[in-house]
């Protein structure tokens, strides 16, 4: 990569990378007020609306990019909650979701759609990891099928926002190189 | 500041893919795949974990064994046994089931869980880090 093309790059970089990660924390916010656990009845159960600006930035960023969304994500979303116990669960189910993203982006051979649903899925085998080292008791395994069917469903939702904001941005000219 | 295809942090994922489809928005065949062996994994704990004979149920806090009740030897009166931790959850036993009747944790996700029969089928309560399980699942008998 040319060097001097990622300095000029940086601070519009670092704007959007700002802007991504004041939108996640919005959107894990407002997912709140959407009862899904009605739906499905399931302790924590959620849509992962902010894993659509994961998805975003590793698609349109670059792994690095979606790591420091995250991270920082994470951090602030703990913070303003007030609940440190928080930040283990997301950070663990954060960090195995985009180690599988990035992996899976690999392969030619899957879309947005099926990075994204292993990402759901990985995130939920993170978040059971961390919630067995909380209880001490692998009782909380037993959630992993149910929540591996939903990640299915949210994965592939997550998916359809993601894609629909990347052919928008990238029909504005904002991702456009040119 | 105009620049050639292939310079910017922009490309990194993107260089090799078609123009038409540059961030891979439509299905391909592995995803489909993908769906399939997420789907199989998950059926594949379900029949693992559940099912069997057994209704001993067992209370833990922390890993640590509280209580064990039969199921089926609560009968009339419900069996209530309750868990001081740093919130205080009760569990409840009746007409072969249990479930957590009332808990002092936010988010009250223990109790909407609802209430377990079969082998195998466990409650968790994730602030108070209690656990309501039935103990005999198939992966229980295979341990032993």
């Amino acid at each position: 990569m040319n060097k001097q093309g990622s300095v000029l790059r940086r601070p519009r970089t670092l704007a959007i990378c700002a802007c991504l990660t004041a939108l996640a924390l919005a959107l894990s916010y407002c997912e709140r007020f959407i009862p899904v656990g009605a739906l499905i009845p399931l302790p924590g159960i959620k849509l992962g609306l902010a894993n659509i600006v994961t998805l975003f930035a590793l698609f349109a960023l670059g792994r690095r990019y979606a790591l420091a969304v995250m991270l920082t994500r994470c951090l602030l979303s703990a913070i303003f909650s007030g609940q440190p116990m928080a930040l283990l669960f997301s950070v663990c189910g954060g960090l195995l979701s985009l180690l599988t993203m990035s992996l899976a982006m690999r392969s030619r051979h899957l879309s947005i759609y099926g990075v994204s649903i292993l990402g759901a899925a990985a995130h939920n085998v993170g978040q059971i990891a961390a919630a067995m080292l909380v209880m001490h008791s692998t009782a909380v395994f037993y959630y992993l099928s149910t929540l591996l069917f939903a990640a299915i469903i949210t994965g592939a939702l997550t998916a359809l926002a993601a894609s629909g904001v990347l052919r928008a941005l990238d029909k504005s000219g904002l991702l456009r190189r040119k | 500041m105009r620049k050639k295809r292939g310079e910017s942090p922009y490309d990194d994922y993107s260089r090799d893919e078609s123009l038409s489809d540059m961030y891979r928005r439509k299905p391909r065949w592995g995803d489909y795949v993908t769906v399939a062996i997420i789907g199989l994994a998950a059926a594949v704990i379900v029949l693992l974990l559940v099912g069997g004979t057994g209704d001993t149920v067992v209370i833990t806090h922390i890993g640590e064994t509280l209580e064990r009740v039969d199921l089926s030897v609560v009968s009339g009166e419900p069996y209530t046994y309750t868990v001081h931790g740093v919130y205080t959850t009760v569990v409840t036993i009746e007409n072969g089931e249990a479930y957590i009747s009332q808990s002092t944790c936010p988010g009250q996700d223990c109790v909407h869980a609802g209430a377990i029969s079969k082998a195998g089928e466990s409650i968790v309560c994730l602030p108070n880090q209690v656990s309501v399980s039935i103990e005999g699942g198939y992966l229980d008998v295979l341990s032993k």
